[in-house]
């Protein structure tokens, strides 16, 4: 009332409280709707369009219609023998299969249209002893499609499977197929190794306890012998059948050990495909013996809902200008003594509402600088977006440039400069996609749009009790132990980029402190000692930590973390990163000085303490292929480096490899030879449609040893600041306007 | 020692349990997406009422509207519901539903929907809307725009052209409009398709329609309800 009274006393129009502003958009609730007509309600619209944006994964592959059958080692093929075939682009699938003692779990990927890898985790049973011993057996795989399939020429692919590790699959082979009629395949090949015949696999050595060699020495040498068979689809939708001649004569399994009997060549396969997703065969194999495979397949291209299931962003709202002077706006409002006070309480009204906060607003006569933290949305463009959509509804008309900076960290990560006119021009134009990115203008946002500080940020205290799940895989003993508990974080941010947070877990239930194996490392134990974490971290301080973020000038990011840093690790760790905004390459330096903590994972150390640390350089090498070499020094002292390729979707998926070569020899590394495995990201708006910066990350390791051993501390810049920078935001700004 | 570790929090388990914070935005929880999802998987309109809320329809239950409102039915989930004109930017109306989906029509041709999930990004109507008044037969070329599963912007171009179907009756809500019924057919690389006018004869407003909006959602059904 006082802010009226006194804009009254002036003759300034007053800059109008928010419940003002939103008024008019409350009038689609005050809109009279057709609730009764059939009972239908309001939601059935939408919710029906949930279901069926909730099936989409599940016919994903509806479209591609030819996604081949897998075989028994979860590759495109025919029952134990690989064909030519790919799965389209990107695919993701998972196969259990078993059969005579064998039990195979393939994790497969299309990397490429015409390059596919395989990691599998296979369990041989009696192999190392009858009654004995069963053998673990990790092994990765490798193909790649030379010729596509032609009119009268078949699609050739040359596959190497088993090519590093211990090689008890160890095979080379190259096959040809092609599609004779509609409904019927053709595959024939050439095999070496275990495809090559009763003496293919002669030459050939499995490495029993240390594994991460290449044995490139044998590749496709020896005896090559020849496979090949036939996949019929049958009339009954879903159902294939299919034969084959085997190059595979199981020397290990049936003529060096007498694990299953081998009476013929020749195996016969029922496919079903239970829906695109989800497929189930059944097998006989080897004259003897019957098998079973499943396997889940899955696009990351083809999320729950393509775009998003969000409800609809506010129009853009149009301007008035001053009566009869086309593109001239009342200014008298930046003379109201608390104007930009209430436009400031306005904002952060509304993208409150969005599910974004305001960290603070400075607003000229013609120029608002906004900062905001995205909390909801996992897409930046969208978040960018609705909130220029708000700020046309909250600014007064004289505003025509909003300068938008998004904060991660307390960090100001890039600024989005947008033109009011444009976004009122290109609304609904059918070209608004490009010409809006055309003219919006993405730069440094270092010391841009500092102004009234959202003060009920700061300083601010959250908390959340939530559960989670410990997942151990591929101990001989066990190969899959699993713990569930709750954890408790907090955190406590005093100022902008200074944050005090914690996390304590408590298992309720689970199995991951019945490891029984002590390691055998030879190095400095930092890694290896888990089993030791698990059984004696009940309940867990898993971090306690301060963190400073800072931009040290334009272009650089700084990082300081001091504290409890991760389960085995506290220390004073600092990082930065010279990324400019603009560039697909990025440069950074991380240096550590750690000690280790108790294996209770409370308040103590041991002895233990390192100086680590590395040089890092990010590489985003456009068609969604990232790429990152560190290379330093590692937590056991070790010197080296790691490379990391990354395929990731602009959807938030990310799917790569990493590998890692220290100056340990491999016989001092251990079994396993280096460090090396795969990882996985998986946002949860792919599965629900909705926006969400929740994502799940996964990291497969085949075995976990002390060399080439980084860190695991939590907010790397990188990933904090990227996703604002010109190239993410140019292939997804689509989403700008959604 | 042959163990590797997947740190994680299991999908399972964050839909299983709801977590609780002090602050809801922080924490998606899990559970509730993989409800919803459960839910809309199993309703999938098949069960739900489908009756045309256009029957028993009459003047009075219209009179209770004070801006320009539609019907909106979404072909690909039998679901209907009514919009009411929020915005106006230019040639083009925006309409929402209370469930906050929004179609923008440019003097009835549909150029965006949003909250649908697949939804129609943007498309050109300025032809259309020409060849709607002149009937000219000649082709002209429509550009529609969509999001793929990656964010990426799709951009798919048709060749289309206009029919006139002849002069057609239209009776709902206790009034009857006589309409010409044009047809707009429009050929694509990958697709083909239909979208069908019903003009008004007096006033040249398209009082009803069945657009495409992107090859996900396919087809939208829009009536006038209030002008």
């Amino acid at each position: 009332m006082k802010s009226k009274h006194r804009a009254d006393e002036h003759c300034i129009p007053p800059v109008p409280r928010v419940h003002e502003y939103i008024k008019p958009w409350c009038l689609r609730y005050e809109g009279i709707q057709i609730t009764v007509w059939g009972g239908a309600g309001l939601n059935l619209l939408r919710t029906s369009v949930l279901g069926l944006a909730f099936l989409m994964p599940v016919f994903s592959f509806a479209g591609t219609g030819t996604r081949p059958t897998l075989n028994l080692y979860g590759s495109p093929g025919l029952i134990d023998m690989p064909s030519a075939e790919h799965a389209p682009d990107a695919t993701l699938s998972a196969t259990v299969s078993t059969f005579g003692g064998s039990t195979r779990t393939t994790l497969s990927f299309q990397i490429l249209p015409r390059l596919s890898g395989s990691f599998r985790y296979s369990r041989i049973q009696d192999f190392l002893g009858v009654g004995v011993k069963s053998l673990y057996d990790r092994s990765f795989d490798l193909r790649y499609r030379l010729i596509d399939e032609g009119q009268y020429i078949p699609a050739v692919t040359v596959g190497m499977q088993d090519f590093i590790g211990t090689g008890v699959y160890s095979a080379e082979y190259i096959a040809a197929t092609k599609t004779l009629h509609p409904n019927l395949k053709a595959t024939v090949g050439l095999g070496w190794g275990r495809l090559g015949g009763v003496s293919g696999y002669a030459n050939r050595t499995i490495n029993f306890g240390v594994g991460g060699n290449i044995d490139s020495a044998n590749w496709f040498r020896g005896n090559v012998a020849v496979f090949g068979g036939l996949e019929w689809r049958t009339p009954l939708e879903g159902l294939n059948l299919k034969v084959e001649y085997s190059s595979d004569h199981y020397v290990p399994e049936t003529i060096d050990r007498a694990l299953f009997v081998r009476n013929s060549q020749v195996n016969f396969a029922a496919d079903y495909r239970v829906s695109d997703s989800l497929s189930v065969a059944a097998y006989y194999l080897y004259g003897s013996e019957f098998g079973l495979s499943a396997s889940i397949s899955l696009n990351p291209k083809h999320p729950a809902a393509p775009g998003s299931l969000d409800p609809s962003p506010l129009p853009i709202k149009i301007r008035q200008p001053v009566r009869g002077q086309a593109g001239v706006y009342d200014t008298t409002w930046t003379q109201q003594a608390d104007g930009r006070a209430i436009l400031a309480s306005n904002l952060e009204t509304l993208l409150a509402a969005q599910g974004q906060q305001l960290e603070s607003l400075h607003v000229t006569a013609d120029t608002a600088f906004v900062r905001f933290r995205n909390i909801r949305n996992g897409t930046a463009s969208q978040a960018i977006g609705r909130v220029a959509r708000i700020l046309t509804h909250i600014l007064p008309a004289s505003v025509e440039t909003f300068v938008i900076v998004p904060v991660v960290e307390g960090l100001p990560v890039s600024a989005i400069t947008l033109r009011r006119s444009d976004l009122e021009d290109l609304e609904f134009r059918a070209d608004g996609v490009e010409l809006s990115w055309q003219r919006a203008q993405i730069g440094d946002a270092a010391g841009q749009g500092d102004g009234i500080l959202n003060k009920e940020l700061y300083p601010n205290f959250s908390w959340a009790l939530a559960p989670y799940g410990d997942v151990a895989l591929f101990d001989p003993d066990k190969p899959v132990r699993v713990d569930v508990g709750v954890r408790l974080t907090a955190r406590y941010e005093v100022s902008p980029g200074l944050v005090f947070s914690g996390s304590l877990r408590k298992k309720f239930v689970g199995n991951l402190d019945s490891v029984t194996r002590a390691s055998n490392s030879v190095l400095q134990h930092v890694r290896s000692d888990y089993g030791l974490y698990d059984k004696q971290g009940d309940p867990a301080l898993e971090r306690l930590t301060a963190e400073y973020f800072f931009r040290p000038g334009d272009d650089l990011y700084g990082r300081v973390s001091v504290g409890y840093l991760e389960k085995m690790y506290g220390g004073v760790s600092a990082e930065v990163l010279w990324k400019p905004v603009t560039s697909k390459l990025g440069f950074g330096a991380e240096l550590n000085y750690v000690k280790q903590r108790d294996f209770d994972q409370l308040l103590g150390f041991q002895a233990y303490e390192v100086v680590t640390g590395h040089a890092s350089a990010y590489w985003d090498m456009g068609n969604g292929f990232y790429s990152q070499l560190d290379a330093g020094r590692y937590l056991a002292g070790d010197w080296g480096a790691t490379y990391s390729l990354d395929r990731v979707f602009d959807n938030g998926w990310k799917v790569g490899a990493f590998l890692t070569l220290t100056d340990v020899p491999f016989s001092t590394f251990g079994e396993g030879s280096f460090d090396k495995g795969i990882k996985m990201t998986i946002p949860l708006s792919w599965a629900s449609g909705q926006s969400s910066r929740k994502r799940y990350d996964m990291t497969i390791r085949p075995i976990t040893r002390d060399g080439g051993a980084r860190l695991n501390v939590e907010n790397r810049l990188y990933g904090l600041v990227s996703d604002y920078h010109r190239a993410p935001l140019d292939r997804s700004w689509g989403r700008f306007w959604r | 020692m042959m163990l590797s570790r997947s740190f994680f929090s299991l999908v399972l388990l964050g839909v299983l349990v709801t977590a609780c914070s002090s602050d809801n935005w922080t924490q998606d929880s899990g559970a509730k997406y993989f409800v919803a999802n459960l839910q809309s998987r199993f309703a999938d309109g098949s069960s739900a009422p489908q009756t045309d809320p256009l029957i028993g329809l009459t003047q009075s239950r219209l009179a209770g509207f004070n801006k320009p409102t539609i019907l909106a039915h979404l072909e690909s989930s039998g679901g209907y519901s009514s919009a009411t004109k929020i915005a106006r930017n230019g040639q083009v109306q925006t309409f929402m539903t209370a469930d906050q989906i929004s179609i923008s029509m440019n003097h009835g041709v549909v150029v965006a929907t949003r909250g649908i999930g697949a939804d129609l990004l943007g498309a050109t109507a300025g032809q259309t809307l020409a060849h709607l008044r002149s009937g000219n037969p000649e082709d002209y070329q429509r550009v529609y725009r969509h999001l793929d599963g990656e964010n990426h912007t799709i951009r798919t171009t048709f060749a289309c052209h206009m029919e006139n179907h002849g002069i057609e009756k239209l009776v709902f809500a206790q009034r009857s409009y006589a309409t010409r019924k044009m047809v707009e057919r429009c050929l694509g690389l990958e697709e083909e398709f239909d979208n069908t006018y019903w003009v008004g004869t007096a006033n040249s407003l398209i009082r009803k329609s069945r657009q495409r909006l992107s090859p996900v959602s396919g087809f939208v059904r829009v009536h006038l309800l209030v002008d």
